[in-house]
């Protein structure tokens, strides 16, 4: 037979390291929580940035010369794409597009727009 | 064992004991087969789980009654979980689980790492109080309960394990009187937290 008990000192001593680990790992599991938050935020800002770019090189389409502000406001995220003509490249658009959420991120996409091609060329600036 | 438990009239506790532990066997069943796809290899490992904790419930009220862990039973469970540990994990590799339900994994990998963890301190609690503090049979049962549980679930193992260790022994000081030196048997609390744990992971 071997001896089956504990102390109550021992649980007692124990008791705090056991504790400690514990909260420790609360800190830890709240931090890993609040980035992971932050880049789901992050990528569905990105893809309501994305949606305002498509819906502001649509009205380009429907109107080549526009230029000016652009805005957008849907439940818990709004957006504001500013198009401007390319000085010395008649055709060419510039486009800056920043969609903000309700947490105040925000995600700016900027792009060059040539409507002198058909279908229109989009590219990084 | 078993004479030593049925030779004699149960006592009201005893009966309890033996009431919970067959409805906490009940309910573990009920909840794997209506959960999962019930293969062949989850009812099997269903079937060694509850052989196990059969085992281990006799432990426990043995523990309990006589403060004592049998040597035989302990040693016998160590070496088969050992054995069966090691050969899936040799044959399988250290990813491959039994699904025992969508949220329950039996990882043989994991469940040796975390034997090795539990060893390792419950080991080095007996070696710093010279078997004071902590029994020697009670090393043996958390190498089981690692051995049941794996690496990943013996944070929760543990919280249980300590704080029903801890409230029941603070009932006992208040009873007795008495704050230093006593002892409490450990086995009950362990295998408590191995069957509460494994619940709330199903």
């Amino acid at each position: 037979m071997k001896k089956g008990y504990i102390a109550l000192t021992t649980v007692l001593i124990v008791l705090p390291v056991l504790l400690l680990t514990g909260i420790n790992l609360v800190y830890q599991n709240i931090g890993l929580l609040l980035t992971s938050k932050m880049t789901y935020d992050s990528n569905i800002l990105q893809i309501h940035a994305e949606t305002c770019l498509e819906e502001s090189v649509y009205k380009i389409k429907r109107d080549h010369l526009f230029v000016g502000v652009f805005s957008m406001t849907q439940e818990g995220w709004s957006c504001e794409s500013i198009i401007a003509d390319k000085v010395g490249e008649p055709g060419v658009k510039l486009l800056s597009v920043t969609a903000t959420d309700d947490s105040a991120n925000y995600v700016n996409i900027q792009k060059e727009l040539n409507v002198n091609t058909d279908p229109f060329e989009i590219s990084n600036i | 064992m078993k004479s030593q438990i049925f030779k004699k009239k149960l006592t009201t506790k005893e009966i309890v004991y033996l009431g919970a532990f067959i409805l906490i066997q009940l309910l573990t069943s009920f909840k794997v087969l209506s959960h999962s796809t019930c293969s062949y290899q989850t009812i099997l490992t269903l079937l060694i789980l509850l052989v196990i904790f059969t085992l281990l419930f006799f432990l426990a009220l043995k523990d309990f009654n006589t403060m004592e862990v049998d040597q035989v039973v302990s040693l016998f469970l160590i070496v088969f979980l050992l054995l069966l540990n090691a050969f899936l994990y040799l044959l399988k590799g250290s990813t491959w689980g039994i699904e025992i339900t969508r949220n329950f994994y039996y990882l043989p990998y994991e469940n040796l790492i975390g034997a090795i963890i539990l060893g390792l301190i419950f080991q080095l609690i007996v070696l710093i109080t010279k078997e004071k503090g902590l029994g020697q049979g009670d090393v043996r049962i958390a190498i089981i309960c690692g051995f049941l549980l794996g690496s990943s679930h013996l944070i929760p193992w543990l919280y249980i394990t300590i704080f029903t260790a801890l409230i029941y022994g603070l009932l006992l000081s208040y009873k007795k009187k008495k704050f230093r030196g006593l002892k409490i048997p450990f086995v009950p609390f362990m295998v408590l937290g191995s069957i509460v744990t494994i619940l709330l992971s199903l």
